[in-house]
């Protein structure tokens, strides 16, 4: 399912003296079946445009296709949960995403109250916990007494167990530990080559985002500066907008290049470490 | 939902009515309040409602916003009014009733909308100053207050959360049945509770570790003066309230 915003405004307290442009004059694509990365520095617009398309808030101006759904504030969408069960959003702070008193509630509120015919609830919610890396022991506990890492991963599991189209997570790294980042990765790669999701990530983790992620946007101002490949958009000078390089790149731009080494880039720092030894050698 | 609650709220903008001291607001609030209960004569209600309007535009925040305070208490308003109709009062009386109402949530507002939650309780701590000869502790309920004014935007904010996490998983209060929103409030009460409390509790870690103190003698980083402007406001309502109260008394 594509995700495509044309010429899109949002202003908060409009009409106000307090009136301020979050997002404007964006126009971009999130192709289906790609992973795409959005970066920006805090206050940046990062998060409302996510929100857009989940059509938690409304564009002040132009309008946000979803599949074949249109969002804008001139048209109202009927059925806005047919909309919402085809987009699955993590929140910033899985945190604040909880609602219910334990984790298999949490995980099967979608599929319930979306109004949809799922057949064997218990069993897409032991996938989708199992899929996170959590197990059957956790269903019954409280998800606000849980690690933050395992209430990054319930928060995950209770999107993933609806099948949603289009994927948004929202800062999904923070608060994870090493070894469960590498899991997320797992789980987002798989996601992508064999149910074809369209995956978005919110990030300023740039070694993340040039690992699994395609297409990049840099927001700037509530402005897009870049919109392209991932690696057009990390040569550019991104300290400029209060943000770092993948190490990666910053390896081959410091050390390949200035001694000539032409090896092409690499997602992986351990390919790269690979290409390097056997170019020297 | 929550972001049309505008209870509490401050409005950030500049104005004479923002730059006032606050005890002088506070002063005022109280004779408002008071003088608008006191008195049934129509007279008296319209240079009220002159004064409050006089009071609203000053304070330069767009009326929608006092009109969407009226909008919050429509309900009220419709009950005092049944109630008027069935104890048989008089239609000057159940006006003047509804009126005083709408009269004192305005002013209320014009003190929330125009000074910050920690300038109320500094005009609150100043306005009980005298109470501390009799040993009440005006610096603890001061402290008290505050932190309950803090907690308000933190609670709003932490429920639009809520319902934004619910309405991205099937429940929208906004586009819901009575059902969907009865579900989506019960859901939200528990969670919000639980997070206030969590934060609370960091709030009061983050106090100790920080060495605060009580007893302490406390000094405020905006030092509020009372100015010209103070005085005039203040006696003009002063000078409102004698009136009427000699109009009440004798």
């Amino acid at each position: 399912m594509e995700v495509k915003f044309n010429d899109v405004y949002y202003i908060y307290n409009e009409k106000t003296p307090l009136a301020k442009m979050v997002l404007g004059n964006i126009n971009t694509t999130f192709k289906e079946g790609t992973i795409s990365g959005i970066i920006g520095k805090s206050g940046s617009g990062k998060t409302t445009l996510i929100e857009l398309i989940n059509a938690l808030l409304l564009p002040t101006k132009g309008s946000v296709e979803v599949g074949s759904k249109v969002i804008s504030k001139t048209r109202k969408i009927k059925n806005i949960n047919n909309l919402r069960y085809k987009i699955g959003l993590v929140f910033q702070i899985p945190e604040e995403q909880f609602f219910c008193q334990t984790v298999k509630e949490e995980i099967e509120f979608g599929m319930k109250y979306f109004k949809k015919t799922v057949k064997n609830i218990e069993k897409h919610i032991l996938d989708a916990l199992l899929m996170v890396g959590l197990d059957a022991t956790y269903l019954n506990r409280n998800p606000f007494t849980l690690s933050s890492g395992e209430m990054r991963k319930v928060a995950i599991a209770s999107i993933l167990a609806f099948n949603p189209k289009v994927i948004i997570l929202d800062e999904p790294t923070i608060g994870l530990d090493n070894q469960s980042k590498k899991n997320l990765i797992k789980i987002i790669k798989l996601l992508k080559t064999r149910y074809k999701k369209t995956i978005i990530i919110v990030s300023n983790d740039t070694d993340l985002l040039l690992q699994i992620a395609e297409h990049i946007i840099l927001l700037d101002k509530g402005k897009i500066i870049y919109d392209g490949n991932k690696y057009e958009v990390f040569k550019q000078d991104l300290e400029k907008y209060g943000l770092k390089k993948p190490k990666i790149i910053e390896f081959e731009q410091l050390v390949l290049e200035k001694k000539h080494i032409k090896i092409g880039y690499r997602d992986d720092i351990n390919d790269l470490m690979k290409d390097v030894y056997r170019h020297v050698k | 939902m929550l972001n049309k609650v505008m209870i509490g709220r401050y409005y950030s903008i500049g104005s004479l009515i923002h730059e006032m001291n606050p005890l002088a607001k506070i002063i005022c609030v109280l004779l408002f309040i008071i003088m608008s209960f006191l008195t049934f004569d129509l007279r008296f209600n319209i240079i009220l409602g002159l004064l409050l309007i006089l009071m609203l535009f000053n304070t330069k925040v767009p009326l929608n916003i006092y009109l969407k305070t009226i909008l919050s208490i429509k309900w009220l308003l419709i009950f005092i009014l049944i109630i008027n109709i069935i104890i048989n009062n008089s239609l000057q009386i159940t006006f003047i009733t509804m009126l005083r109402l709408i009269y004192v949530v305005l002013y209320t507002s014009i003190l929330t909308l125009t000074t910050p939650p920690t300038e109320i309780t500094y005009g609150l701590e100043k306005l009980f100053l005298p109470l501390r000869l009799i040993g009440i502790p005006v610096n603890k309920m001061a402290l008290s207050i505050s932190l309950a004014l803090r907690f308000i935007p933190t609670i709003i904010d932490q429920g639009n959360k809520i319902i934004k996490s619910q309405a991205s998983r099937g429940i929208d209060y906004y586009n819901s049945n009575l059902k969907g929103k009865l579900l989506a409030i019960k859901a939200l009460i528990i969670p919000m509770f639980i997070l206030s409390f969590k934060k609370a509790d960091d709030l009061a870690d983050a106090m100790e570790v920080r060495l605060y103190n009580i007893d302490n003698k406390r000094t405020n980083f905006r030092q509020n003066k009372w100015g010209f402007y103070d005085t005039f406001i203040v006696l003009m309502h002063l000078g409102l309230f004698i009136l009427i109260m000699k109009e009440v008394v004798l």
